[in-house]
């Protein structure tokens, strides 16, 4: 069953995903993915943080440079806590299944 | 960080911050074209000139080469960026001033060539500038938001 969501993800989210996402027999772990996607919302919320004590301690430039970044933070939040909860929604319905 | 930086999902916001940097970077010349209306003694020797910013095309070494090998004539590109602050060459200002320190002996000052009129036209533009990014901007993120609600 993980197989057939892997293989779903591999042909569907290929845009999302990098070469070093293939695992060896050249599908993508659905982890993977998962795990990347993180990783790239994490760096922009830590470039928010990043800029918020830039301002914190008078070290900017400007003022609408960490507005911005926080911004993207938000957004990229929303975006994960979204897949998040359609990754919970697809796992329920299929734990739903009549076996 | 900088990876994150070049998603795609977010190249508008990167856009729009160069603008806001860039009317930012021309309300500084502004200001310091008002606060330097009246002096007459630089250290360039002289009174002050006033400041222009020119503003250029931002485009990323990756898109110049990747025009080049694919023969595009059309990017996105990266925005805007201040390519130069010149002086205005125009004349100084000779006003009858005897008593002034830094007259000369028929008792002419030269006044800096700086129009306080014409600088608080460019402040209204410069500010409106500003708020047009800052609009560009906020619809950008509307749209990002109005995509989460998809199959809502």
């Amino acid at each position: 069953m993980i197989n057939n969501i892997n293989n779903i993800v591999g042909n569907t989210g290929k845009s999302l995903l990098k070469q070093s996402d293939k695992v060896a027999d050249g599908t993508v772990s659905f982890s993977d993915v998962l795990e990347n996607v993180l990783a790239e919302v994490n760096e922009i919320q830590k470039a928010d943080i990043v800029s918020k004590q830039k301002l914190s301690i008078g070290e900017i430039d400007n003022f609408h440079d960490p507005m911005i970044a926080a911004e993207k933070a938000d957004i990229a939040l929303q975006f994960t806590a979204k897949i998040h909860g359609k990754i919970i929604d697809a796992y329920k319905e299929i734990m739903r299944l009549q076996v | 960080m900088r990876e994150a930086d070049n998603m795609g999902a977010f190249n508008a916001f990167n856009v729009s911050a160069t603008g806001l940097t860039a009317e930012r970077t021309r309300m500084d010349i502004i200001s310091k074209n008002i606060s330097n209306a009246n002096v007459t003694r630089t250290a360039n020797g002289g009174p002050y000139r006033r400041q222009m910013v020119a503003f250029e095309e931002k485009t990323s070494f990756k898109e110049v080469m990747s025009k080049l090998e694919n023969g595009e004539s059309i990017t996105v590109g990266e925005g805007v960026k201040i390519s130069k602050i010149v002086e205005d060459q125009s004349p100084f200002n000779r006003v009858y001033e005897p008593g002034h320190p830094d007259a000369d002996e028929e008792g002419y000052v030269l006044k800096p060539n700086v129009n306080t009129i014409k600088e608080m036209v460019d402040l209204i533009t410069a500010s409106r500038g500003y708020e047009a990014n800052i609009t560009a901007m906020n619809t950008s993120k509307n749209m990002c938001l109005k995509a989460l609600d998809i199959s809502k």
